[in-house]
């Protein structure tokens, strides 16, 4: 597993097929990680993911790291009475058998402070810091400004 | 906090902030239904700084969105829906003029505005205005809540989060 966290830490260009593979890390089965292409470094980038929890015990994450943002957060859309907010999320519950998605209009990955254009078809790594299962790293494919999902074929539930 | 974010939180906090939403504005062409008090007006600058208004798309429907282009999940969200639905009208879209008009003006008039709306759609316009031009066109609009039955979507500008 070692090897293949540096091997995604490397490599920028990995190809978006990764996206749709799944990471396994203990009972957590994580899968379509994805962004959106950026125009320069000035906005923020938005970080989606699909991560189920196979086992017994819930979890929750707790903070994402990433080479690409100087402040990565994570955040939630709200909407109530037609107004949208996106209030800071602490954690995110990954609670026992069931599935959380960070998703447009839901949960979702904040990247302030891009330290790179975010490129269509490129990838960058994002390490997901779960309070119990601990880091993973996945590649995260950035997909086009238009994009709506991750673009897998076979979408998991 | 700077000049620009306490702005914003002025403008949220006197009026509930920005719709962003989607408001289809009855052309100017057609009069309105007697019962309708709602008549939003602009003038606000493109990105080029040419000054457009109300007036210049007489005729038109308006597909109206407060926004910014500093938010990483719903605005780019809406700004897909509207993308959609202007492909959606296929020969009719003629009919339609997406504005996206920004609540953030200061700091999205130097963000390649043209090139952002772009990216979505090229028949969207994006608007960015000085804070008097925005209070006003804001201001306006804002009595479209009181309108049933109209899609909107409003947004609540968490300026906190851009530093």
């Amino acid at each position: 597993m070692k090897y293949l966290l540096t091997a995604l830490l490397l490599s920028l260009s990995a190809t978006p097929v990764l996206a749709c593979e799944t990471v396994q890390l203990g009972s957590l089965e994580i899968s379509e990680a994805w962004s959106r292409a950026s125009i320069g470094m000035a906005r923020p980038g938005a970080f989606y993911i699909t991560i189920r929890n196979t086992g017994a015990t819930d979890d929750a994450l707790a903070g994402i790291a990433t080479p690409v943002s100087g402040k990565p957060m994570l955040h939630e859309t709200v909407v109530k009475d037609g107004v949208a907010s996106m209030p800071h999320a602490p954690a995110i519950p990954v609670p026992a058998d069931s599935t959380v998605q960070l998703e447009p209009g839901g949960y979702h990955g904040m990247l302030m402070g891009l330290t790179q254009v975010l490129k269509e078809g490129e990838t960058f790594p994002v390490t997901l810091k779960f309070r119990e299962a601990g880091d993973v790293t996945v590649p995260v494919a950035i997909r086009g400004m238009g994009a709506k999902d991750a673009g897998c074929v076979d979408k998991k539930d | 906090m700077t000049g620009v974010q306490k702005i914003l939180w002025e403008v949220a906090g006197a009026a509930l902030l920005v719709f962003a939403g989607l408001v289809l504005m009855e052309n100017r062409a057609t009069a309105p239904p007697a019962d309708t008090p709602f008549r939003p007006t602009f003038a606000l600058p493109d990105a080029e700084g040419r000054l457009r208004t109300t007036e210049e798309f007489s005729g038109k429907h308006l597909l109206v969105f407060f926004g910014f282009t500093n938010c990483p999940d719903v605005c780019p969200m809406t700004l897909i829906e509207v993308a959609q639905v202007m492909d959606g009208l296929g020969g009719q879209a003629d009919l339609v003029q997406p504005l996206l008009i920004s609540i953030d003006p200061t700091r999205d008039r130097g963000l390649e505005l043209a090139e952002y709306t772009a990216a979505f759609h090229p028949s969207i316009l994006g608007l960015a205005g000085d804070e008097v031009q925005t209070r006003a066109a804001a201001g306006s609009f804002m009595s479209a809540r009181t309108i049933p039955a109209r899609r909107t979507v409003t947004l609540w500008h968490t300026a906190h989060h851009s530093t």
